[in-house]
């Protein structure tokens, strides 16, 4: 299985809950903060998950207007929902190992007694 | 700027801009990526207006940029192991055999003299024959690779340099730059022995060429101080020819051709040099390993 990035782990938490073109994609990205990257290098984290086969392009439109048309949908697959789980169990590891750490005890905000 | 107007500048500029990506990209995802763009631009200038549609250029045009960046980066690494190199890099080679052949032409266009001598007339038909056959097969196969036609084109300022003075050994201004870049050609692409050669013969034929270019252009604009120089005079009264002019072009195209003949060995010997020093290096390293 070839390597997540970053950027495309993140494109497949937004298609987890469904189909979505590629403005959608920049909103849900814009809204969560953790990355704002351009059409350009949308397309080209697209291109690399489509290769990999975690996602695919969808056919379906949900409003047949000409500017709805011009757009593409995509949706993800099995194997790239799995990816998405694996690189959240990895994140969930690396947490639970920071919070070990003096590093995380460190950072906890402290609370008033 | 009204909002409609903006959009529609935006949109026919973004999608010229568009063409900086390579074709294979651009054919694939052009029309999402603008697409993208105006949904990002419609939603910004009704949010905010001419200050939203800043917002959205300031962040397309280095996201442009970085995409065109990459996916050239990513082309010419495909390239450099056995694909075909960029249509710019193949055209930018083929246009050499193309100049000289124009500047051969030119040449014998402004002093005709020669043309009349059999011996000269089929020498500049084969040459130009030759040229046209070698830009044809730089501008078609996979020979002429970004590094190694940068390499031969930068022969071109020591070439410069060397023809403009004139002076005996200046020669050698000229020469130790292009011994210098076939070997960088060669290095770049030893990843066989078939490469380095190739690479610096072609990066040798292509200063060799460019030495014809050289020689011929200067020859013309110094034409006129060419009566001048005694050793010149006195060979052209010893070839039994008519016209100076025509002497002087003649020897310098064939001059150059000779010169071009050299490159292309030298060019073809250092390849191998660094090809076999390449393997040795290697075997030593996995020796040692």
């Amino acid at each position: 299985m070839a390597g997540l990035s970053d950027a495309g782990f993140q494109i497949l938490l937004t298609l987890a809950d469904g189909e979505r073109h590629g403005y959608e994609i920049l909103q849900a990205l814009g809204r969560a903060g953790t990355s704002r990257i351009g059409p350009t290098t949308l397309y080209r984290t697209v291109r690399a998950l489509r290769e990999s086969g975690f996602i695919e392009e969808s056919d379906q439109r949900r409003d047949p207007t000409e500017d709805d048309i011009r757009r593409r949908y995509y949706r993800i697959t099995a194997l790239g929902r799995q990816a998405a789980q694996d690189e959240l169990q990895r994140l969930r590891s690396l947490i639970a190992m920071a919070d070990q750490t003096t590093l995380a005890r460190r950072s906890r905000p402290r609370t008033a007694t | 700027m009204s909002a409609p107007r903006s959009i529609a500048t935006s949109r026919y500029l973004y999608a010229r801009l568009l063409r900086l990506l390579p074709g294979e990209f651009r054919s694939q995802y052009g029309q999402p990526a603008l697409q993208t763009f105006l949904d990002l631009l419609t939603a910004e200038v009704n949010r905010r207006g001419m200050r939203g549609a800043l917002a959205v250029w300031r962040a397309a045009l280095p996201d442009l940029v970085y995409t065109a960046t990459c996916e050239y980066a990513v082309r010419l690494r495909r390239d450099g192991v056995g694909g075909r190199p960029p249509v710019g890099a193949r055209l930018a080679a083929a246009l050499v055999p193309a100049a000289a052949v124009l500047v051969v032409a030119s040449s014998q266009a402004l002093y005709p003299a020669n043309l009349a001598l059999p011996e000269y007339a089929i020498g500049y038909a084969v040459l130009a024959a030759a040229l046209g056959v070698l830009a044809v097969v730089l501008a078609t196969s996979r020979v002429a690779t970004p590094t190694v036609v940068v390499c031969g084109l930068a022969t071109a300022p020591g070439w410069v340099l060397a023809f403009h003075a004139g002076r005996p050994g200046a020669l050698v201004v000229g020469v130790l730059p292009a011994v210098s870049l076939i070997v960088i050609a060669s290095v770049s692409a030893a990843r066989g022995v078939g490469e380095a050669v190739r690479a610096g013969a072609v990066t040798g034929t292509l200063g060799g060429i460019i030495v014809v270019v050289v020689t011929v252009l200067d020859g013309l604009l110094t034409m006129r101080s060419v009566g001048q120089d005694r050793i010149y005079v006195a060979e052209f009264q010893h070839s039994g020819q008519h016209s100076l002019a025509a002497y002087v072009l003649g020897e310098r195209i064939f001059g150059g051709v000779m010169m071009t003949v050299m490159a292309v060995v030298l060019g073809t010997l250092l390849g191998f040099a660094v090809a076999v020093a390449t393997a040795r290096r290697r075997r030593a390293r996995a020796t040692s390993a």
